[in-house]
């Protein structure tokens, strides 16, 4: 410590050690604690099927054609919970999930929205279709049960990812059986 | 002279401890008090703007050479001729 830059750079080493204990302790603390859960609902209010080719392409009859679910529905969801000192944003996503014959796990996320501040984590929105295609892999739609829920990433300032869902906001539905070309 | 040797900016011993004291003294402080004002209020924000206070506060009294860290210079004997003859005897 006996000139300026050593004065400096022990200072400035034991400010970072200081820091970053800081940091690890609010990391360990929101790792033990979690960030509780939220109440989400999601109701269905309409289902269609069409039949078109994915991608921009539409015209391209090269490729196969598929069916896509589409659908309106409703969300409403308080994610105030989630939020508190070491929240960064709150990335919620809307999934269908659905079990066929041939794979018994499919998660197709339908909508999502990321959320950076607490006056904002009030979600009511109504009629909303999904933002991202949804197909199955066999392409088909044939009286599918799904169920669709609000799941949520919690990105802190510092720590874990983690993650949640809305056990009760769970909503099944089915998709109706193809009708006719679009 | 180059720069640096401007900025030599030297303590002596004893300030050097306790310039290393008051250092980590403050920062520690500052640390364990953003951390209960920013756990308290919920705001990440203020525990590292708190932080940033103290790191500031300690700069400022920490690195320059303040009269206070310089009240023990070391004392050197004085300069002492050897003669050339000595020397070459007790070789």
């Amino acid at each position: 410590m006996h000139n300026l830059q050593q004065r400096l750079s022990a200072t400035f080493s034991f400010a970072v050690s200081a820091l970053f204990t800081v940091l690890g302790v609010v990391a360990a603390i929101s790792w033990v604690t979690g960030y509780g859960t939220a109440a989400t609902k999601v109701n269905v209010r309409d289902i269609r099927v069409i039949q078109s080719r994915y991608g921009p392409d539409y015209f391209d009859y090269g490729r196969k054609t598929s069916e896509f679910g589409m659908l309106k529905f409703d969300i409403d969801a308080d994610l105030t919970p989630l939020f508190n000192w070491n929240t960064k944003q709150v990335f919620v996503t809307v999934v269908a999930e659905y079990e066929t014959k041939t794979h018994n796990k499919n998660h197709v996320v339908v909508w999502d929205k990321i959320i950076t501040d607490k006056d904002s984590a009030k979600i009511a929105l109504r009629k909303v279709s999904n933002k991202y295609a949804l197909i199955d892999f066999s392409q088909k739609w044939r009286n599918q049960v799904a169920n669709l829920s609000v799941h949520w990433d919690v990105t802190p300032h510092v720590g874990f990812l983690q993650n949640g869902r809305g056990d009760t906001s769970t909503v099944s539905f089915t998709f109706p059986k193809f009708e006719g070309g679009r | 002279m180059s720069l640096a040797d401007y900025l030599e900016w030297n303590i002596d011993f004893e300030g050097q401890r306790l310039a290393e004291l008051i250092s980590q003294v403050i920062l520690t402080i500052s640390a364990i008090v953003g951390f209960l004002y920013g756990y308290v209020q919920q705001s990440l924000e203020a525990t590292i703007m708190i932080f940033g206070v103290g790191f500031a506060i300690t700069l400022l009294v920490t690195l320059p050479p303040w009269p206070i860290y310089n009240r023990n210079p070391v004392k050197w004997v004085s300069v002492q001729h050897e003669k050339v003859e000595d020397r070459v005897t007790s070789e």
